[in-house]
């Protein structure tokens, strides 16, 4: 047996329904407003101030901090690797490496005349 | 000597007066609320008292039709009142209180909203809510449409939602409501509007 279908609701009825409120609160709610109120009576508003004594402490705090961010990003550099000393390379490399060693620490000799010079030397036969 | 007085004239004198006293009215109410708030600021109790009277309804009315939870309902009633008694030295009447306070109550709504996990839905007997008894022919009808209408507006998105009953519950203008939401007065209407079909849709659904 098919029952009959209920009415949809009417404009009318949307707008009443929508425009409802509650009628009253309950008596829990407002024990909790009335213990509300008494923290709010015990932290007494203030001024929130940009740079009152406590916020210029705050300033100050957050300066430092980053003062110190930047002392140690520059300042901390990670180590540079050992050379490993069992590291096997062939006798040439080692050769040149040791000449770079020791050329590395020289001081330029040449100006600019004599490097040409020695540039347009006769290659060796 | 006769002077003769249009009915047209005396027509628009009288809309003319009628819409002075109620922009005086709303100017009036405005600078009273600013009043309060300063009072507040002041740390007068009783002004924080005649806040909460004035508004506990209207928001927690506000807040169980978008959350369909009475009891996130009274949290987030008295949360208003706490940032309100926190903005209180910060307050400068530029724009209606109800915009102030409903801007206030729309972002911890939205918190709510972003944090809440699944909550089962706490609703309240229909008895809690202003009974209309000439509008509805049962009593048993009232129930019914409460429930699909509360479990329609929960389908809703939260911006059409908050402007549906911005507009319907609370009966703020317009031009307030845009100015709460943050949006233009055009794309209000528009919202209402999609809202208001959305929810028939869903509650037709519903029953």
């Amino acid at each position: 047996m098919n029952s009959k279908p209920k009415p949809l609701p009417s404009e009318h009825e949307i707008n009443q329904l929508l425009s409802r409120q509650y009628r009253d609160t309950s008596p829990e709610f407002e024990t909790r407003w009335v213990n509300l109120k008494r923290d709010l009576r015990q932290r007494p508003v203030t001024r929130v101030r940009a740079f009152g004594p406590w916020n210029i402490a705050g300033w100050l705090g957050i300066i430092g901090a980053a003062a110190a961010v930047v002392f140690i990003v520059y300042t901390v550099r990670m180590p540079a690797p050992l050379p490993e000393t069992n590291l096997i390379i062939s006798p040439q490399l080692a050769e040149l490496m040791s000449m770079d060693e020791v050329l590395g620490q020289a001081l330029p000799l040449l100006d600019e005349e004599n490097r040409s010079a020695l540039l347009n030397l006769p290659a060796p036969h | 000597m006769v002077i003769a007085i249009s009915p047209s004239f005396i027509f628009r004198f009288v809309n003319s007066l009628i819409w002075r006293s109620e922009v005086a009215c709303a100017v009036n109410k405005e600078e009273k609320e600013a009043g309060w708030m300063a009072r507040v600021a002041a740390g007068d109790e009783l002004a924080l008292q005649h806040l909460f009277d004035q508004w506990k309804r209207p928001l927690l009315s506000f807040f169980y039709r978008s959350l369909a939870s009475h009891a996130d309902a009274e949290d987030l009633t008295l949360e208003v009142f706490v940032r309100l008694h926190r903005a209180a030295p910060k307050y400068r009447a530029t724009a209606k209180f109800s915009t102030f306070l409903f801007h206030i109550a729309q972002n911890l709504l939205r918190n709510e909203i972003r944090h809440r996990k699944r909550k089962p839905a706490d609703l309240v007997p229909p008895e809690l809510f202003d009974l209309l008894p000439q509008e509805f022919p049962s009593e048993h009808r009232l129930n019914e449409l409460e429930e699909a209408l509360q479990q329609a507006m929960t389908r809703l998105p939260e911006k059409h939602r908050s402007a549906l009953l911005l507009i319907q519950q609370q009966h703020m203008d317009y031009r307030t409501v845009a100015a709460t939401l943050r949006i233009t007065e055009n794309a209000l209407r528009v919202l209402v509007h999609r809202a208001r079909q959305m929810l028939k849709i869903e509650m037709e659904t519903a029953t």
